[in-house]
């Protein structure tokens, strides 16, 4: 992998292959939205009368973003159609990484407003879980926004994995009873769900997800220029004891790889 | 499996066909069968032909509705019929069972030219190849008739495509 390859995959674990307009656009908004607060809030630390009080709202409420940012995040890397964000880990790196954008707005925005107008000894305790909570709701405000841009180009979670769960099920018409008419019909279906899925697939905007999309296209394409006998050997494989045809293994191979990455893409991590 | 009857004979191009090979080695006259079969394709005249090998287990040699699909078997002498190992085979290679438009060949590695008349002359109809050169000639022989790329490749395909359905209740 080049490291241009590795910084878009890294990248991707905030934009999931839109364009990083979307966070430079929210960043700006929530930079603006600060400085306005900042500008209002002056003398900048909060003084209230029971701080312990506001202390325990603050980071209630915070806590609530972070699983809103949790969520939709999770929503975003089941639905990315790409192998390597369909785990717990993804998520919590994609969940990490924008609350270090979002603590990069807020940070600035104190230092730049606060500590160099009033210094560091303004800031008191209150101020810091305040600055929590503007990080995790900045964090939840650019998630939900990227979901919402993300939420018409993808498949939802239920349609992905309905539909990889059908071809999975129907890869199954080789084992029905050989050269009946239920064994047709299973293969028809078969095919027709192998079309279902380069439709769902083509909406991939990963470049794992593209890729994937890629590698089952031309999986499929191979697979139905075959005849019926070696559609079979594809699925099932060779069983001759030393021979066998070169690029059916291969294609068998293939079938098996990408039956493995599918099934990964269709089972819930939680 | 044989997945449709052919209606027209258009349906006929472009047309996959398999090598059926029986033999307990991957290897015919100091060759690989899937160089053979690569050999045999350079040798098919157009682009609307393309053949592959096809190794069956021979386990399950009785399973006549499988080898029927294919419309040229290369079969191994020493392994497969010289001992009798597979009774089913002599059967299956009688002129009256064997499909129209078919084609087996069998591969004898020792003897020469005076054992392969021999064979001949115990399976009728069938070819019987002694070299590496024959064995593609008998291939290219029966590939230059059945191939769509002619309008009489395409008949033969398809009468053969449709016999085999008719055989497996298609």
């Amino acid at each position: 992998m080049t490291e241009n390859d590795y910084n878009t995959r890294f990248r991707e674990y905030i934009t999931f292959g839109l364009g990083i307009h979307y966070l430079l656009k929210a960043i700006i908004i929530q930079f603006v939205a600060l400085l306005l607060t900042y500008q209002f809030a002056r003398p900048l630390s909060i003084s209230v009368s029971s701080p312990n009080l506001f202390i325990a709202i603050y980071t209630a409420i915070s806590v609530a973003f972070l699983v809103v940012t949790f969520l939709f995040s999770r929503n975003m890397c089941r639905r990315s159609i790409s192998p390597k964000m369909h785990s717990k880990t993804a998520v919590l790196i994609s969940t990490i990484l924008y609350h270090i954008v979002a603590a990069a707005v807020v940070v600035s925005g104190y230092t730049l407003l606060i500590v160099a107008v009033s210094g560091p000894s303004q800031i008191n305790i209150l101020d810091v879980f305040l600055s929590l909570l503007f990080t995790t709701a900045f964090a939840a405000i650019l998630t939900v926004g990227y979901h919402d841009e993300l939420d018409d180009h993808l498949p939802s979670v239920e349609t992905l994995e309905d539909t990889i769960d059908g071809w999975i099920d129907n890869t199954a018409w080789v084992d029905e009873e050989d050269n009946s008419q239920s064994q047709r019909n299973r293969l028809n279906a078969f095919e027709d769900d192998c079309n279902e899925l380069k439709a769902v697939f083509s909406s991939a905007t990963t470049q794992a997800g593209k890729q994937l999309a890629e590698e089952f296209e031309a999986w499929v394409s191979d697979f139905e220029g075959h005849n019926g006998q070696a559609k079979e050997l594809v699925i099932q494989g060779q069983k001759h004891n030393k021979g066998s045809n070169r690029e059916l293994r291969t294609e068998h191979e293939e079938f098996e790889r990408l039956k493995s990455r599918l099934k990964d893409l269709s089972t819930r991590y939680d | 499996m044989i997945e449709e009857r052919y209606d027209n004979l258009s349906d006929t191009s472009p047309h996959e066909q398999y090598l059926l090979i029986l033999s307990e080695s991957e290897t015919c006259f100091g060759s690989e069968y899937t160089d053979l079969a690569s050999e045999i394709q350079d040798r098919i005249n157009g682009d609307a032909l393309t053949i592959q090998e096809y190794f069956h287990p021979l386990e399950d040699v009785t399973n006549s509705s499988r080898l029927i699909q294919n419309s040229v078997w290369l079969i191994h002498w020493d392994e497969c019929l010289k001992n009798q190992d597979y009774p089913c085979l002599d059967s299956f290679l009688d002129q009256s069972m064997f499909p129209n438009y078919a084609e087996a060949i069998i591969c004898i590695e020792s003897g020469g030219y005076q054992k392969a008349k021999e064979i001949e002359r115990k399976y009728r109809g069938i070819s019987v190849a002694y070299s590496k050169d024959t064995l593609i000639s008998c291939a290219k022989i029966h590939f230059s008739d059945f191939n769509p790329t002619y309008t009489s490749g395409k008949e033969r395909v398809k009468s053969w495509n449709n016999e085999i359905c008719e055989r497996l209740g298609i």
